[in-house]
């Protein structure tokens, strides 16, 4: 409602610099987006090598039913667009996938730490509502649901400041339904799934992780090569009669889902690097780690095959601008 | 229609103030600008730490001498440190007092030098290997007695191979300075003296063939690392995992070992990846060793004892805790196994000497911090620590940059 009589109200005088003001803004965000993507654009043509890595120790869980990959990863691309400066300065960056298996999509990610040279991390165990990533910094407890991080190395009640900054402090022991640690007293402490409080661990559990967690921190990095313990052919669990064939070569991978009996092939898909592992999830998949191009860039990924296909889930994928 | 805006004339200061605010605004720019641009400038050239940096690199080799009646550890350092208006440095040589921790004197060498390290001591000279040869310092203030060039008995027959510092070498058992002419002839400076005399066959035929040798030196491993001590009165110490302690965790206890092996805890503290700093000396070259041989390896790493002080104190390497990344330094005493004093190191020890005097000196390097705590561009550096017979630790800064960047000696 606009009454005539009333006063219009004089323009602003500074209107001018408000205008220079809107323009310098947009110049230097139109300079900053083009220089990024031209570096990054000119950087991917470089690259010979994924972008991301994922973890050889990745986890399987559910969320409403559905089965889900918990897949830490190392990646040098840029996080977002203000991320650009970071892979600059050479920073690699650790973070958190969930890939969800059956709407082969991915369900969130989460940055864990950014540093040089880069942490790593591997699943040790995945319960109903969390996850436990042990890393060089310690043990990072993610909602699994969310990606959240629900408790940082030295958050986790019972533990706090005693908790030793090593991947092989951790481990899952399956009877116990814990994570197993030790505390810089060397107390054996046990972390029950889906809880984030460190209790003294029972007697079997003490017995066989007590001389087994160290702070050895050279086993498996996180972009190892293990293509040497990849198997040429696994049964798939979740269908009877069918196999999963590996072929691996040096800078591609073939995997196909074939019929035991007649040996045809019902699904093939082919990867763009050599196969680090191979691992079968909770509900008998056989979920393969590779790399997929993706928009021309090579892109760390999980080839998911089931009776369904050969699925490629990029794991930590950068769009165009670090998107 | 109401007006909304009247326009108000503004308040204009009269005469000399309104001059004056006239004055100071046409002069902001072009008299402010550059001021600052010259503030900016001259703080840095000023001031210790953000520009102006303390990093300097201590030889490997030190030597023990008494100056003015006072014990003193003799070394020389590279000053790579930027500074200021005191200029860049240049290869150094100190005296520092061990009872007191306070610099004698600290003198540069001259210019040009590079990787100077002190191989002997006497009473009156000190004689310093740099990468161009050897000087010859005079203890009682640090000044040049004799430079390479015109070493007395040498000069043009000195030596010109790859590495011009390889073939000077302090003899402990004659107390002499060896070395090789050009024509790879031994000779010797007696220390004390700064003349180059030919060599008696007994000396030419211990050194001859360790003296020249273009390749590194064979594992120059001073910064050891022992699992046990033997304590004055017989008593062996070690260091060792505890057996209450799960395998995977790197840490140490200090025991007392009676004669039947049986290990009494001697402290209840766990040290990290703890061991004992070991003092290594170069061996000495077997007499007429070289009669008949063209070379033969190098003396280094010769042999090493434990790190002590005649007290009864010894020091404990050991990473600060489980998860940290820096080391840590504690002098304990081996009778109660009490820590008598610590000291945190963000990079590493680089040698151990027993002094004469009974202290225990250590070279190191860490990271210093500014004085007013601003962040320095070269922060990590060489420093002396000095254990006393009490198992105090006193920390000596080598050629720190202070105010202008002049060297605080």
């Amino acid at each position: 409602m606009t009454f005539p009589q009333d006063p219009t109200p004089a323009p602003p005088a500074n209107r001018g610099l408000l205008r220079a003001c809107v323009w310098t803004l947009v110049i230097v965000l139109t300079a900053y987006v083009g220089f990024g993507s031209l570096t990054l654009y000119a950087w991917r043509y470089e690259m010979t090598s994924p972008v991301t890595v994922p973890s050889l120790d990745i986890g399987f869980g559910s969320v409403d039913g559905r089965e889900i990959a918990v897949v830490p990863y190392g990646s040098n691309a840029p996080e977002g667009l203000l991320g650009v400066p970071a892979w600059l300065v050479g920073d690699t960056v650790v973070g958190v996938a969930a890939l969800d298996l059956d709407a082969r999509e991915e369900l969130w990610r989460t940055e864990l730490f950014s540093g040089h040279p880069q942490p790593q991390a591997g699943v040790v165990g995945v319960g109903a509502e969390l996850a436990y990533v042990a890393t060089d910094d310690g043990l990072v407890v993610l909602d699994v649901r969310t990606g959240a991080v629900v408790a940082r190395p030295d958050g986790i009640d019972g533990l706090g400041a005693d908790y030793l900054a090593s991947r092989t402090a951790y481990a899952h022991d399956p009877g116990a339904r814990a994570v197993i640690t030790l505390n810089a007293r060397g107390d054996v402490l046990a972390i029950p799934l889906d809880a984030t409080a460190a209790r003294p661990a029972g007697e079997p559990a003490v017995l066989r992780w007590r001389d087994t967690l160290n702070l050895d921190d050279e086993r498996r990095p996180l972009a190892a090569h293990e293509s040497a313990d990849v198997p040429e052919e696994i049964p798939l669990p979740s269908a009877p009669g069918l196999r999963v064939l590996i072929d691996d070569s040096l800078r591609s991978a073939t995997v196909t889902v074939a019929d035991a009996g007649s040996g045809r092939a019902e699904h093939t898909g082919r990867f763009d690097d050599a196969v680090r592992a191979a691992v079968v999830s909770a509900t008998g998949r056989v979920v393969v780690l590779t790399a997929k191009e993706v928009d021309g860039v090579l892109v760390g990924a999980l080839a998911v095959a089931d009776a369904d296909g050969v699925h490629a889930l990029p794991v930590g994928d950068v769009g165009f601008v670090g998107w | 229609m109401t007006p909304v805006n009247v326009p108000v004339e503004p308040v204009t200061p009269p005469g000399a103030l309104r001059t004056t605010v006239l004055v100071v605004r046409a002069l902001a720019v072009p008299v402010g600008l550059p001021l600052l641009v010259l503030l900016t400038i001259s703080t840095s050239l000023i001031l210790p730490g953000p520009v102006i940096g303390t990093s300097a690199s201590i030889g490997e080799e030190l030597a023990f001498a008494r100056v003015d009646g006072r014990d003193v550890v003799v070394l020389a350092y590279d000053d790579a440190g930027f500074g200021g208006l005191a200029g860049d440095g240049d290869a150094r040589v100190t005296a520092i007092d061990l009872d007191r921790g306070e610099t004698v004197w600290d003198e540069p060498l001259p210019d040009g030098r590079r990787e100077p390290a002190v191989i002997a001591a006497g009473r009156r000279y000190t004689y310093v290997r740099h990468a161009d040869g050897l000087d010859i310092v005079s203890l009682a203030d640090g000044a040049v007695v004799a430079e390479a060039e015109d070493i007395e008995g040498l000069g043009e027959q000195r030596y010109d191979g790859f590495r011009l510092d390889r073939p000077y070498r302090y003899d402990r058992v004659r107390n002499t300075i060896v070395l090789l002419t050009r024509d790879h002839e031994v000779r010797a400076i007696p220390v004390d003296r700064t003349a180059a005399v030919p060599a008696d066959p007994d000396l030419a035929d211990t050194w001859s063939c360790l003296l020249e040798e273009d390749d590194e030196p064979a594992g120059t491993g001073f910064d050891q690392r022992i699992p046990e001590v033997t304590r004055p009165d017989g008593v062996t110490v070690v260091l060792r995992r505890p057996d209450d302690l799960p395998a995977g965790l790197p840490l140490a206890r200090l025991y007392t070992v009676g004669p039947d092996g049986r290990g009494d805890e001697l402290s209840a503290t766990d040290f990290v990846e703890g061991g004992f700093l070991a003092a290594v000396t170069p061996a000495d070259p077997s007499r007429g060793g070289c009669r008949d041989r063209e070379w033969h390896e190098d003396l280094y790493p010769g042999h090493h004892s434990h790190a002590g002080t005649p007290s009864g104190h010894a020091v404990v390497v050991s990473r600060t805790d489980l998860n940290a990344e820096t080391t840590t330094l504690t002098v304990v005493d081996l009778d109660s196994g009490e820590h008598t004093a610590g000291a945190r190191l963000d990079d590493r020890v680089h040698r151990a000497l027993p002094a004469p005097s009974g202290q225990l000196v250590i070279t190191a390097r860490t990271v210093l911090e500014g004085p007013l705590r601003v962040p320095a561009i070269t922060s990590a550096t060489d420093v002396v620590y000095i254990v006393d017979q009490r198992g105090g630790l006193r920390r000596v800064v080598v050629g720190e940059h202070g105010w202008f960047g002049r060297i605080r000696g």
